[in-house]
């Protein structure tokens, strides 16, 4: 019996994914492509000729429905004339049908098993393909999800489980990061990016999303300079009234210090008579200083010193005389 | 998982729906068993500000096992009907035909959900009795029971899986036993608030290989029964004492069904719990002769008996009192 097998392109799955990231219930949609069986011959030395056949299931494409339940009913019964409007225009074969249900079981549901049958029924395909994405998140808070994906077929009265290959998709090794595009001489390239690149690209070249993204990132930036330069200011004026409020606390300390003092220690002024030159001095005959005792004397003291010193200089005066 | 917990994660929109199952879900024999919600989940993204819970698991009672289906609905979308995923039986696949609440189902009416898990229940119970072909002997079994109205009505059959290597395969049959309890007293509950359920007596019956040569009984007694009988022989069910009254006086009652019962008749020994005899027993008289037809079914032997309690006693009282000690 031939082994079975589904091999998808990277883009295809991705691109799935990404759609019922955006999406906020369940989806679905068909998958077209192409099916055949490959044939390999190996010989050995202990087998001549042994003959691997595998069956082959090529996803290329999906398209996704607008809403749940769009080509069954409640009971799987298809809706023909909307699966014909799902259909019309494409080139491709229908190779079988997906569902991306969230939460849930990586397992065929009752009603999908119906639809299953019906399509395939319908479709005239007893090896149609069902593609089944289950997201989840792995952690509570939500920082982390992943997404299990399978495929089933109907064989033998019951549904086998198909693995599912994705191509184009090999190791991923540091220096596989390449920072430019390898560029492509291919004619048919160039004229299929060509036809389509004024959707994507602006007239210089760059993407025009990303185009986009930088003149919003500018605006961000500016919105974000003026709040930098309001803040600035704020801080300056607020460093500003803390000096002053600083000055004005030294102030009031010294002040205060300088109260204390006063009341607790305050000196005489100084006094004339207390200056040794200006005291009265008594000379002999010869002129030669008479030594006399001077001591400080209070202001009334000097009053009374004063008058006394001007007695006994009148009186020296008159026995000189 | 609560109800009340169950019903605050719900989508808003879903909420009368699985009100009806957790408040109301009593579904096949068992009834003394609830509905159970579990692992409820949403289909919506992160994003989505709840409660938007979606899906969950739906714990069944059925045959003495519990089924786990997973029930799959779409917040976005609550007109949509729901979808199942069968735990482990991969297998079943209901006729949808044979689902009217899932053809025509009204997202507005709070028992669609439960009706509907009621006739998926009633496919699955069909399935199940389909695997029974597995097994010639426990196929005959089934069929020598639905062939009786009375069980072939209430019964609930499990087929388990069949052993690959060793080719045993097992089975479990679940009955309800036509009893008439109209006349059990009534039950006082310590919680006024609880619903004790639908009075029932359910016998599960194992059959742990294909040949049915290993079988084990189980009887189930719903509360209210189980307050009326002192003791019963679980096992072989061959003797049972209830604790009767009669004008204020109490007594028990024995019943000993003998090896060859219905053919020889039950043994009643009727004993005091008042009075004792001068060896230190309770005050007991044994009765082997009293009206009794092995072709009656049990409910007419419970009802005869009854009959035969009503005349008995009075005598077996004055007995006691002139022959036994307080």
């Amino acid at each position: 019996m031939a082994e079975q097998s589904a091999r998808m392109p990277g883009i295809v799955l991705s691109s799935l994914m990404f759609q019922h990231g955006n999406t906020d219930s369940d989806a679905e949609g068909l998958v077209f492509g192409e099916s055949g069986f490959d044939e390999q011959l190996t010989i050995s030395d202990s087998q001549t000729n042994h003959v691997h056949i595998q069956e082959i299931y090529n996803i290329q494409k999906h398209v996704t429905c607008p809403r749940l339940c769009t080509f069954y009913c409640s009971s799987g019964e298809l809706k023909v004339d909307e699966l014909q409007k799902l259909l019309s225009d494409r080139k491709q074969p229908v190779i079988g049908w997906f569902r991306l249900r969230r939460h849930s079981e990586q397992t065929m549901t009752f009603r999908e098993k119906l639809v299953h049958h019906n399509l395939s029924h319908f479709l005239s395909n007893p090896n149609l393909l069902f593609l089944l994405l289950t997201p989840s998140a792995v952690t509570s808070s939500g920082s982390a999800h992943k997404t299990e994906f399978s495929a089933f077929i109907y064989r033998d009265r019951r549904f086998h489980n198909v693995p599912v290959l994705l191509s184009n998709l090999g190791l991923l090794e540091q220096n596989a990061y390449l920072r430019t595009t390898t560029p492509c001489a291919s004619m048919g390239y160039s004229r299929a990016t060509s036809k389509h690149s004024r959707r994507f690209f602006g007239a210089d070249g760059a993407l025009s999303e990303v185009t986009e993204v930088n003149l919003m990132n500018d605006s961000l930036q500016v919105e974000l300079q003026k709040v930098c330069s309001a803040v600035e200011q704020s801080e300056r004026s607020v460093e500003t009234l803390r000096s002053e409020v600083s000055a004005l606390r030294k102030k009031l300390r010294k002040r205060s210090e300088r109260e204390v003092v006063t009341c607790t220690d305050e000196a005489p002024p100084p006094t004339l008579s207390c200056c040794s030159l200006l005291v009265t001095r008594t000379l002999d005959v010869n002129g030669y200083l008479v030594p006399e005792e001077v001591t400080v004397a209070t202001e009334e003291e000097e009053t009374m010193t004063t008058a006394a010193c001007g007695k006994r200089l009148r009186k020296r005066r008159r026995r000189q005389i | 998982m609560s109800p009340e917990v169950a019903l605050n994660r719900i989508s808003a929109e879903l909420r009368p729906l699985l009100c009806s199952v957790v408040r109301n879900g009593r579904v096949g024999l068992d009834s003394t068993n609830c509905l159970r919600v579990t692992d409820l989940k949403t289909g919506c993204s992160s994003l989505t500000p709840g409660p938007c819970c979606d899906r969950f698991k739906l714990h069944i009672p059925y045959a003495g096992e519990t089924l786990k289906w997973d029930i799959i609905f779409n917040a976005q979308h609550p007109q949509l009907p729901p979808d199942f995923i069968f735990g482990e039986d991969a297998e079943f696949l209901p006729e949808p035909s044979e689902l009217p609440h899932l053809v025509h189902w009204d997202a507005e009416n709070p028992e669609s959900l439960l009706e509907l898990v009621k006739e998926v229940l009633q496919q699955y119970h069909h399935y199940q009795c389909q695997r029974l072909r597995e097994s010639s002997r426990l196929l005959f079994e089934y069929d020598s029971l639905l062939e009786e109205p009375s069980y072939g009505r209430n019964m609930e059959v499990y087929a388990g899986r069949k052993n690959t290597w060793t080719g045993e395969f097992s089975a479990r049959f679940l009955l309800k036993l036509p009893v008439d309890f109209s006349n059990i007293p009534v039950y006082l509950l310590k919680d006024t608030a609880l619903d004790p359920g639908e009075d029932v007596a359910l016998l599960s019956v194992s059959f742990e290989d294909a040949e049915a040569t290993q079988v084990f009984p189980k009887l189930y007694l719903s509360p209210s029964i189980e307050q009326g009988v002192v003791e019963y022989d679980a096992e072989g069910f061959t003797k049972l004492t209830l604790l009767l009254m009669w004008k204020d006086f109490c007594f028990l009652v024995h019943v000993d069904l003998p090896l060859y019962f219905p053919r020889d008749q039950p043994t009643l020994t009727f004993q005091s719990v008042y009075h004792f005899t001068n060896s230190g027993q309770l005050y007991s008289q044994v009765q082997k002769s009293y009206p009794y037809s092995p072709r009656w079914d049990g409910n007419e032997m419970a009802k005869r008996a009854k009959a035969y309690f009503k005349t008995f006693v009075p005598q077996f009282q004055e007995g006691a009192f002139a022959n036994g000690k307080l």
